[in-house]
This record gives C-alpha cells, structure tokens and sequence, in this order.
C-alpha cells in the first residue's frame, strides 16, 4: 500500500466517523427502517447509544496509541498504562468538580491533566531505567496497583470508591450532557491531533531514538544517544496521552469513574488492543481498538438482542470472552504481528 | 581491566597519533575487543586512565548536574513527606474543611496557615474537636435530611425545610450536650408544651402554667407590638406575651414561633426529659431513661462527636436504673465525669500524635533529600564515563558481531548517527516548523553522501537487515562516521569478506583516514592489517607483547611465536 493510498484510506473513515453521528439527523425514509432485516440494523446505528459505543472507542484509540508509543515505538513493556488513564481523569475531577476549591473549566483541566499525567510517567521511569523487559513490566504492574489502592483509599481526595462527581460540562454555550455528539467530536478531534502528532514524531529524530533503544540499546547509545532520556520521554509522553484520554473519559462519563475503572484488567485490555492491531504502529493500535473494543461493545449486545428475540434463552454474552480467547490464540498461531504489521517492509518497497 | 576474579586485559598501554591507522592485532581471546570496549565506556576500567586528545572523557560536574541532584533529592523528600503525613489527612485539613459552596471564594490564606497548622500538634487537636458537631440539613427528593456533614449519616428526615432547620438546631443541642452540662429528669407530675411534629416549647410543674404558654402561642402570631419606656413589647388582650430591645426582635420573634401555634400541653407522665441545664431548655422527651441515654449517645457517634466508639460500646455498663431523680442525676453526673476523662484523655493522646508525626514528616523530608541527592550523586558518579558521552566527543565505533538497527531503513541508520549532535526542540519538531524541517532534509542530505562515500547511495531505501554482510560491515561504517568521530574504532571490519571486498574496505579505511579521521582497527586479516597499518600493537592473553610498525611486527620473534608458536631447535 503507497503512502497515497493510505491516506486516501484514513481520509475516507475520518469522514465516516466524521458523518456518523449527524446521520441520525437525516431524514431517512420510513421503508429502510422497515425492511425485515436492515431496518433494525439501521435503527441501532442511528441510535445515540451507538454513538457513545464509537466515542468511547475513540478515546480508547487515544488510549493505545498512547501505550503504543512505551511498548510499540520503544519496547517497554508497560502494564500499568490504566494508572495513567486514571491519574488523568481523577485531576481533571479534582481540579473541577464543585466539591474543592480548585472549580476549573475542562479545558485548563485537560491541559494539567495531560502535563500532569506525563510528570508522573517520568516520576516511574526516573527509578525503573536500568530495568529491561520482565522486571520493567513487574515494576509498572505494581505502581499500576498502588494508583489503584490509591484511589480507593485516598478518601479525602478521590472519594474512595464513590467517584469525584459531577464534573461539569466544558462550557455553557453547548449542550454536552443532552447530546452526545460534543463529547464525540471532541475524542475524535483529539484523536486525530495525536495521530498527526505520532505521524510526525516517527519520521523524526525523536520517533528514531524510540525505534533504535527498541532495536538495539548498546547500538544507540554508541551513536551518541542518551537511552535514559529517550527511554524517558517515550515514557512521558505515553502517559501523557493516557493522561489525556483519561481526562476526556472523565468528562464523557461526568465524573471520574470509581478507582475499579482503572485495574490491570484495563491495562492489559489495552496491550492487547496493540497485539491484535500490530505493535508500533498506528494503523494497528487504532484497528486493534476498534475490533476488540467493536466485538465487546457493540457486537456482543448486538448479538444478543438478535438471539433474544429469536425467542431462545441463550445469551451470547455468557461466551464472548471464549471467542475472545479463541481468536487471541489463533492470531498468535497464524498472524503473530498483528492485522497491520509495521510499516517497513511497505517503505522498502516503495 | 578484570571481571570479577578474572584478569581479561592487564597493563596494555599504547598511543594513537593523530591522523594514523593505528592496529591491535593477537591471537583470538587475547583481549582485544575488551580493549574497545573500556575504550568506548561499555566497561570502566578497574585500574588504569584512557586519554582522548589530552583529557580523560568524563562528564563535567556541572552547576546543571548540581541542580538536577538537589531537585531529585527535593523530590525524594517531598514524596516520602506526603507519605509520612499522610496526604489524605493533609488534604483534609487545608481543602476539605475550608470548602466553601460554589460562587464563594476560596479562603486561600486560611488554607495556607492551616496547611502549616496541620504540622502543628494543638492546633490539629483543636479542629478535630470542633469540627465534629457539625449536622447540616440537606435537600433530597423534595424533603429535607438532618444528617452529619462529616460522615453522612442521614439521621432525621423532616418535609418542611423550616422545620428541618428547627430540628437542626435541636439535635445540635443535644449533641453539644455530650460534654456540656445536661440532666434528664423524670417527667412525673410535670407538663410540657410541644407541637404536633415534637417540638419541646416548654416544661411546666403545674397544668395551668402549660396551659398559659399555649394560649400564648396561639396568640403570638396576632400580638400587637408596643414600644414603651425603651422596650418593645408584645402585647395580645392586654397581656404581654414577651418583651424584647429592639423592634426588628420582636417581629423576628413573633414570626418564628409561628409553627407553635397549635402546641398543646401534654402529661409528661412516665416519661424522661433531656434538659439543657445551661438554656433551661427541654430538647427531647422519651420513654424510658435508657431510650434517653442512648439517644444522646447515637447522636453523638452519629455526629461525631465521640469518637471513643469503645467508649460508647461500653456504655450500658453505666446504664443502671436509678430508683429516684436524684440518683438519675447523680449518675448522669457520674456519666459526665467519664466522658469528660475520656475527652481529655483523647485530646492529650490526639496532641501526642500529632506532635510525633510531625517529627515524622521533618525527619522523612530531611531523610528523602539526603538519600535522593546522595543516591543520584552516586549512580551518577558511577556513570560518567558512558558509551554516548564518548560518542558525542568525538569517538565512534563498529562492532565484531554487526549491531545495525536491524528493522531501520538504511538511511535511517546513518541518520540515527547524526541525530544525537541535532539541537532542534521537540515543540518545533511537533508542530513541523520550518526549522525541523531544514534541519531533518539536511541531516537526510548528508546521510546520503555518506553512503555514497562507502558505496551503499542505491540500497539507502533497504531494510538494513536485508543487505548483504559486507554492506552491512559498510553501513555501520557509515553509521559511525555520520557521528562525526576524530577517532574511529573498527573491530574486525573484514570479517566474514571475500578477498576483493577486503581490498575495497582497504581503500575505504584509507580514504577514511585522508578525511583526517584516526583509525583504530582490530583485525585477523593480515593482508588488510600490514596495507594500511602505519603502527601495529599485538596483544596476547591480555598483554602487549609488541608495538612498532608493520616492518618491526613482522620480524618480531614473540608475535611470530604468539601466530605459529615456538620453534624448537635442537
């Protein structure tokens, strides 16, 4: 696939994405939504909850691509990337929610949250830079753990496990909490501010650094590169963009979700998203959200629904994550690198 | 240079003009690419200096290094601090307990002393006292619950919000009771005045006195206000219901006892009364003196205000039935005594811990910033002698076992070379200013020329990993010459090359080297080595046991000894 092409393929789902949540206000004629078979179909993509569904997504995307660039560009295994996540929204909470003093406007709180979150990912990696591969990864599940426990005992900051809430709509003028589209447009333009921003870094000084710690460590730094500053700021800005994804989650939901929103689980939920899409690019980190995050979702209730009404008690939620495992093994059995495998098998072609 | 026990390479000492191709050759395992590698700071030397151009390659103690130190201690200290004073107690005292409602400002410099008064033991013992009766009323589902602000615990739930604000200020009362000078008397033969919601007004020893308050409420909302020899009062048919300062008093009055038109007077019979033995005031009735007690001390932990649990746990203890009111109150005084023991007793123990956590949290900061800048130092200390630190002065390498970057396009590994002498700040990179810009399409240009210089122009778009080995052998060339060296190291660049390649990468080296680049070589090959060598050192088993030039090496009875072995003769 040429550069070209490419971007006439991520053109095209940016205006997909971009068109999806307006269609709901067309006038769409009464046969379509009557038809047997795709009038339901349609119906439930019109829906407003659909559109929630795609624009958690999105902000899942902001997520891993965030994680990608720790685990994808540099090679750091990372499995406390939900710390992050949560160190954002919970800032973003504290600096707005009526309860404390601080009584911000999202947007200010979304810039702290973000530089917030990146100062705590250099706080981790400051100590941990001389660990590789299976200690790294110990040492960030466990402050992913302490985060955590954290949020849940510091209860006169966090409120425990009730959540900081309501965190107040960005501003006046729009009506976020009646429409769900402010909040879909916001993660989607976020999204692709990162992607632009990923697409520049890996074609700079900055992305190479990341790529030859990954390759090859004492290499790099024979050519004269500082592996604790790299390894540092693939680290900050990591958590940075989780900081930021975190921080538009807690708007989206209106407060910050309970300190169970942020567990292991979710980091791990995250790395896979990376697996399934290909490490260390951005094409896969976004595919990967989309298909895993689309089946869990979207899909599965899909099906659901479909099964129930075909009158039998069976529910297919009751096995998703067997296929989910299922298609985890034979991906790594058939296609180890992912659905989109990195780029530069295509750049020696060119 | 030993590992551990072992002694790799010992007493190895030679010198590299400028401008020459320098070669240590030896047997294998004689040291050599050991001696690379404490040149170029992958190992520190255990014994023994190495000099570049006059000066030993370590990173300078600057003020920037010293500043780095103190923040990292600062920070180490600050952390273990927050930890020690517990930040969630410290966040309390300084947010949580100065929150005012939404619109107020925030009293910042209230916050701040209380910030300072957190560390401070009697002030903190203080606040915890008072702040533990606070009960507010709040709005929920169109009524209105008294509950404690501290631990939401909802305890009353009335629906007329005026009421609820009444019944606030009771419970308040009866709260405060729990330390204050209180009674519960027996009711026998009295009458009280109380409204329909159980609003206590008044406790009367005769029917006719109750009798007279309740018409007196009832009359209240319609008395007349009189002014008369500087007081107001409040006169109905003649009779004067209540006589105040001011006249503002007076209508406040009047309007507030407007619920308490339709009390009535009741037996208090059988009952027991909870007074407030300082306003003279009756604030609860219940059945039985236990029910009294109990209530009180509910309310209490409710409230917060005791936080004795166990205390309160034991209390049936005390709980005996007197026989008479007098032994009723001789007990309440006894009940009153222990509480006011077990105050003094918390408050004492409260100021001791505070007083120790405080220590804590100075020692802990003190501790962190020691140990932080102390650590740092050290670690740093350690590492001033690094492989990038040497390469950005000016000295690069190859490796024996080629160390590409096996997934990068070609050029993008000799620009891997350059990047690390590049100065353009993130930002401008992230928003693609024109300077970044400049700066990568040069760095690409001279990428390029670069492999033009060793051969490799037509494969700069291959991933390194597929070239062939000898450009691969050229391609880390390239990739140590974009650092721009004044001293390149080659370790066994011919290894692995066919014979004509071996001649190219002679005219390479020598090309290299009238670029003013000194070469240091390791190398097997010999035909390569005695070409372009303008000095030679051989080492084995970790020594030197030769240096001159290739004329002095080849005659040289010990290196021909050290390749062929000894000859014997006989």
């Amino acid at each position: 696939m040429s550069r070209r092409a490419e971007r006439k393929i991520a053109l095209g789902v940016l205006l997909v994405l971009l068109a999806l949540p307006l269609s709901s206000l067309l006038p769409w004629p009464a046969w379509i939504l009557q038809m047997p078979a795709v009038g339901p179909l349609v119906q439930a993509l019109l829906s407003p909850r659909f559109g929630g569904q795609i624009r958690d997504i999105l902000i899942f995307c902001i997520l891993a691509l965030g994680l990608n660039v720790v685990v994808g560009y540099t090679g750091l295994l990372q499995l406390g990337i939900a710390a992050f996540f949560g160190i954002g929204a919970y800032i973003t909470g504290i600096l707005t929610v009526t309860q404390f003093p601080f009584q911000w406007n999202f947007w200010p709180a979304l810039i702290v949250a973000t530089i917030g979150s990146g100062v705590a990912g250099i706080l981790l990696a400051a100590p941990t830079l001389r660990l590789r591969g299976d200690y790294l990864a110990i040492v960030t599940l466990g402050f992913g753990e302490v985060i955590k426990f954290s949020i849940k005992n510091l209860e006169n900051i966090t409120n425990g496990s009730r959540a900081l809430n309501p965190i107040p709509a960005p501003d006046s003028f729009l009506d976020w909490n009646g429409n769900f589209r402010w909040y879909y447009y916001l993660a989607l333009a976020v999204l692709v501010l990162v992607v632009l921003l990923l697409r520049t870094l890996e074609d700079s000084r900055i992305g190479r650094a990341w790529f030859a710690i990954r390759e090859d460590e004492l290499a790099a730094s024979c050519m004269g590169l500082n592996a604790a500053q790299v390894k540092l700021s693939a680290f900050a800005l990591g958590a940075a963009l989780a900081g930021l994804a975190g921080s538009i989650y807690a708007a989206s939901l209106n407060q910050t979700g309970g300190p169970d929103s942020y567990t292991f689980n979710r980091s791990i939920t995250v790395l896979c998203f990376l697996i399934i899409g290909g490490m260390g690019n951005l094409r896969g980190a976004i595919a990967g959200t989309f298909v895993l995050m689309g089946y869990d979702n979207i899909l599965t209730p899909a099906l659901d629904d479909w099964i129930q009404k075909s009158g039998t008690s069976l529910r297919f939620s009751t096995f998703k994550l067997v296929v989910f495992g299922l298609a985890l093994i034979l991906m790594m059995r058939f296609r180890p690198e992912g659905i989109f495998p990195s780029r530069r098998a295509e750049q020696e072609a060119e | 240079m030993r590992f551990g026990g072992l002694t790799a390479v010992n007493k190895v000492d030679f010198a590299v003009e400028k401008g020459q191709v320098f070669s240590v050759i030896g047997p294998n395992g004689a040291g050599k690419t050991t001696v690379f590698n404490a040149v170029t700071g992958i190992y520190e030397p255990t014994e023994g200096s190495i000099l570049f151009e006059g000066r030993d390659l370590r990173r300078p103690l600057t003020r920037r290094v010293i500043a780095g130190i103190v923040l990292i201690g600062l920070l180490t200290g600050f952390a273990l601090a927050a930890f020690s004073a517990n930040i969630d107690k410290l966040w309390r005292a300084v947010v949580v307990l100065n929150a005012t409602d939404p619109g107020e400002p925030f009293p910042v410099g209230k916050a701040w002393r209380d910030f300072w008064a957190f560390l401070d033991a009697a002030v903190m013992a203080e606040r915890e006292q008072n702040r533990l009766t606070e009960l507010e009323v709040k709005p929920r589902n169109g009524k209105f619950v008294i509950r404690s602000r501290e631990k939401n615990i909802p305890l009353e739930t009335i629906d007329d919000e005026e009421m609820a604000n009444r019944r606030l200020e009771v419970l308040q009362g009866l709260v405060n009771l729990v330390g204050s000078t209180r009674t519960t008397i027996k009711g026998d033969g009295k009458w009280l005045v109380v409204t329909p919601a159980r609003h206590y007004l008044g406790l009367h020893d005769t029917e006719a006195s109750a009798k007279q308050q309740v018409q007196d409420l009832k009359d209240l909302p319609e008395a007349q206000i009189v002014e008369k020899e500087g007081r107001v009062l409040l006169v109905k048919g003649g009779r004067t219901l209540a006589t105040l300062a001011q006249r503002f008093e007076a209508e406040d009055y009047r309007s507030s006892l407007a619920f308490a038109r339709d009390a009535t007077a009741e037996k208090a019979d059988g009952k027991w009364i909870t007074q407030d033995d300082g306003r003279r005031a009756v604030l609860e009735v219940s059945d039985s003196r236990e029910k009294a007690r109990q209530r009180l001390l509910d309310l209490a932990v409710a409230s917060g205000k005791l936080k004795w649990r166990l205390f309160t746990r034991a209390s049936p203890m005390l709980l005996g039935i007197a026989p008479t009111a007098e032994g009723a109150q001789g007990e309440a005084r006894l009940f009153q005594e222990k509480i006011d023991r077990a105050e003094t007793e918390e408050l004492a123990a409260l100021k001791h811990a505070q007083r120790r956590e405080r220590a804590l949290v100075w020692s802990m900061l003190a501790l962190g910033l020691g140990m932080g800048a102390g650590g740092t130092f050290v670690i740093w200390s350690r590492a001033r002698r690094t492989t990038d630190y040497i390469t950005r002065n000016g000295l690069a390498r190859t490796f024996q076992n080629i160390r590409l970057f096996p997934e990068m396009l070609v050029i993008e590994n000799v620009l891997m070379g350059m990047d690390a002498r590049r100065t353009t700040p993130f930002w401008s990179i992230a928003l693609r200013l024109k300077s970044a810009r400049d700066e990568e399409s040069a760095a690409r240009q001279k990428a390029l020329s670069l492999l033009e210089f060793v051969g490799l122009a037509t494969k700069s778009k291959m991933v390194a990993r597929n070239l062939a080995y000898g450009d691969q052998r050229r391609l880390e060339i390239a990739r140590a010459l974009a650092t721009e060296p004044r001293l390149l190291l080659l370790d066994e660049p011919a290894a692995g090359m066919n014979p004509a390649e071996s001649v190219e990468l002679m005219h390479l080296i020598r090309r290299i080297r009238d670029t003013g680049v000194t070469v240091l070589l390791i190398e097997h090959h010999m035909k390569v080595v005695m070409g372009i060598s303008d000095r030679i050192a051989v080492l084995q088993y970790g020594s030197k046991i030769a240096e001159g030039t290739s004329e002095e090496i080849r005659k040289d009875p010990r290196v021909i000894e050290a390749y062929l072995g000894k000859e014997e003769v006989t």
